[in-house]
């Protein structure tokens, strides 16, 4: 495992100090398969979940029933700001459960403590345990940008182990702020996100140069314009994923992968790469299509040729050797008539 | 198309329109299903036919016996209700082309089958002095003509259609609307949302909420990532012909089936994403082809 793959594994099961990560989705592929890969490789690290839904109201099966916490936060009108203060109480009182017994008692020992700040202060001076609590939020596409910063920091107060995996749809528009100068939620989220993985869907065949009909200006058509869903998207297999992560330092790393939720094994995915040996793939592929049964001689190049064609040496290649614009390269043959004295012979 | 098999209707890959196992509440959450539709291709044969596969266990257009057979066939009554709100048309039009599909009269099945119209009175009576304010629409119509009239079941599946249309008749937000399926959906087990899209009104790059174009492409697209099936149909896009109607495309929707499950259990059900060309005829009935 190299270093590169390394980060990757170690986002996917958190294992990173990065409180606040952000999926951005589409309609193409939905960020459900890294949530589900996310909840698979962090087991280990995670003690709770908390969901919380705004998109529905049905528990999803991975939220257990004693151990993890079900929010419905449309149905507490979750978009306004008096929703999502109410969103904070089940979460404070989850979290009073499941305090150790001991730190509990030491909660309740102290009798001063009416105040939801109090209570937050108490619950996260309390905690010792490394464990992670992992908070699921379904969209944010339901909020405001000012909603979301003021949401996050909320949270984030309640509990220092907290890991919020937060999901925004960018096939979703965005309303204008009334404020023209507020950055979009995007934008904003670039700024408060820890990690940000970038989900787009990878056509399983796109390495062998088979777009078919599944490149960005079908589905663009399809979907921005008639609103029409293509088949074949959204599935386990076809997570391409682009991940940012950004250091305290302020260094940012920024990775490709493809991810098959199903197997639950990435790589590392190079698109240009990936568009480069698409794009020979298809010239190739035209080239021998036309030769072929045209003569009963052999006219197709195999491999071997192929890669003894590409290690030849051309005299062009030279040239490009010089740093200060355009030369002549001349090589003298043994039948050359070359005069020292005259000043128009010299080829430089 | 004489030559060309005739197709049954399927959407879930255990060959089934509406699956079982998906209208059991001990096994799956309730569910989300969008059909959308264009001007000028009426998906009314579709919502027929899943009315008449909800009510009677199966339908005439996946049937190849002739409809007096089929009549005594569909006599075997299933534990299920069906809710219709629609703000597109009245009762006589869906019972009208219902009976004209299945030769039974959906007005008689009123101990399952319950039609809430919004189209009638929308701007005289329900919303009390034509007031289309957001409170007005949320009250009168959402809350007083709508949900105090559906009670809550596992049995129950509703439909509604035309919601979109309050988008330019009223001023009621798109994530109000979103709000309303939100709460409509806690009264049943499977929601089927029918939405007429007008592709010019389609505009992503818009983000003015005053103007119908943004509000109308956010609606679409809060049903879409809420749904999990989509059902489009579309007229051909090379025009009109004798032999075809239109384009009927089913599709996942953005959530899984497997997020609907009430426990982590192993569950093949899956949404079957198949393309078909349907032809409607003069006799109302409907031929399916494979694409």
């Amino acid at each position: 495992m190299n270093s590169d793959t390394l980060i990757i594994d170690r986002s996917l099961s958190l294992k990173d100090q990065s409180p606040f990560i952000i999926i951005q989705d589409s309609f193409a592929q939905s960020s459900r398969f890294l949530v589900d890969e996310i909840i698979y490789k962090s087991a280990s690290v995670i003690s709770h979940k908390i969901y919380l839904s705004f998109e529905t109201f049905s528990k999803p099966p991975f939220i257990n029933e004693e151990k993890d916490l079900f929010v419905d936060c449309l149905g507490l009108d979750g978009d306004t700001d008096q929703g999502l203060a109410k969103i904070l109480i089940p979460i404070k009182e989850f979290m009073r459960k499941i305090i150790p017994n001991s730190q509990l008692s030491h909660f309740n020992e102290s009798p001063k403590i009416t105040t939801n700040a109090s209570i937050v202060e108490t619950l996260a001076n309390s905690t010792s345990s490394d464990s992670k609590i992992l908070i699921i939020i379904d969209t944010l596409n339901y909020l405001e940008g000012h909603q979301i910063s003021k949401f996050a920091a909320d949270l984030m107060r309640i509990h220092p182990n907290f890991v919020i995996l937060s999901t925004l749809h960018s096939s979703i528009p965005e309303s204008g702020s009334s404020n023209p100068y507020y950055p979009s939620k995007s934008n904003l989220l670039t700024y408060i996100a820890t990690t940000i993985f970038d989900i787009s869907f990878h056509h399983p065949n796109n390495s062998n140069g088979d777009a078919s009909d599944f490149d960005d200006e079908y589905l663009h058509d399809q979907y921005y314009k008639k609103f029409m869903v293509p088949q074949g998207l959204n599935r386990p297999q076809s997570n391409q994923i682009k991940l940012s992560k950004f250091k305290k330092s302020g260094k940012k790393i920024e990775l490709q992968f493809l991810l098959d939720s199903q197997t639950h094994e990435f790589s590392l995915y190079d698109p240009d790469a990936a568009l480069q040996a698409r794009e020979s793939a298809v010239v190739v592929e035209g080239d021998e299509s036309l030769l072929k049964d045209l003569s009963t001689f052999n006219l197709s190049t195999s491999d071997k040729q192929k890669q003894a064609r590409n290690q030849v040496e051309l005299p062009y290649l030279d040239a490009q050797k010089f740093q200060d614009g355009g030369a002549i390269v001349y090589q003298f043959e043994k039948d050359d008539d070359y005069d020292e004295e005259d000043p128009y012979e010299d080829p430089f | 198309m004489g030559t060309r098999q005739k197709q049954d209707l399927t959407i879930f890959n255990d060959n089934s329109v509406i699956c079982p196992q998906l209208l059991d509440s001990k096994i799956f959450h309730p569910f989300t299903g969008l059909i959308t539709s264009v001007e000028g291709t009426s998906p009314i044969w579709l919502i027929n036919t899943l009315i008449e596969e909800l009510l009677f266990g199966k339908c005439r257009l996946n049937s190849s016996v002739s409809s007096h057979h089929h009549n005594t066939s569909l006599s075997k009554k299933l534990d299920r209700q069906v809710t219709y709100i629609s703000l597109s048309n009245n009762l006589s039009y869906y019972s009208y082309y219902f009976k004209k599909l299945t030769s039974i009269d959906l007005t008689t099945q009123q101990d399952r089958f319950q039609f809430i119209n919004c189209f009638d009175d929308l701007f005289t009576k329900i919303l009390k002095d034509g007031d289309i304010s957001e409170e007005s629409v949320v009250k009168n119509l959402f809350e007083t003509h709508i949900l105090k009239n559906i009670a809550p079941s596992n049995n129950r599946i509703i439909f509604i259609d035309g919601l979109e249309f309050l988008v330019s008749a009223s001023n009621v937000k798109p994530i109000t609307m979103v709000k309303f399926l939100h709460n409509l959906q806690k009264s049943c087990q499977g929601l089927f949302l029918i939405s007429s899209v007008d592709e010019e009104l389609i505009d992503f790059a818009e983000n003015n909420d005053r103007l119908i174009e943004h509000r109308i492409t956010q609606f679409y697209s809060y049903m879409i990532h809420k749904s999990n099936f989509v059902v489009n149909a579309r007229p051909l896009s090379t025009g009109r012909a004798d032999d075809i109607s239109g384009n009927l495309r089913i599709s996942k929707g953005m959530v899984g089936l497997d997020w609907l499950l009430k426990h982590p259990q192993p569950n093949n059900l899956q949404v079957l994403e198949k393309e078909y060309l349907f032809l409607v005829k003069k006799d109302f009935t409907v031929d399916l082809f494979y694409k």
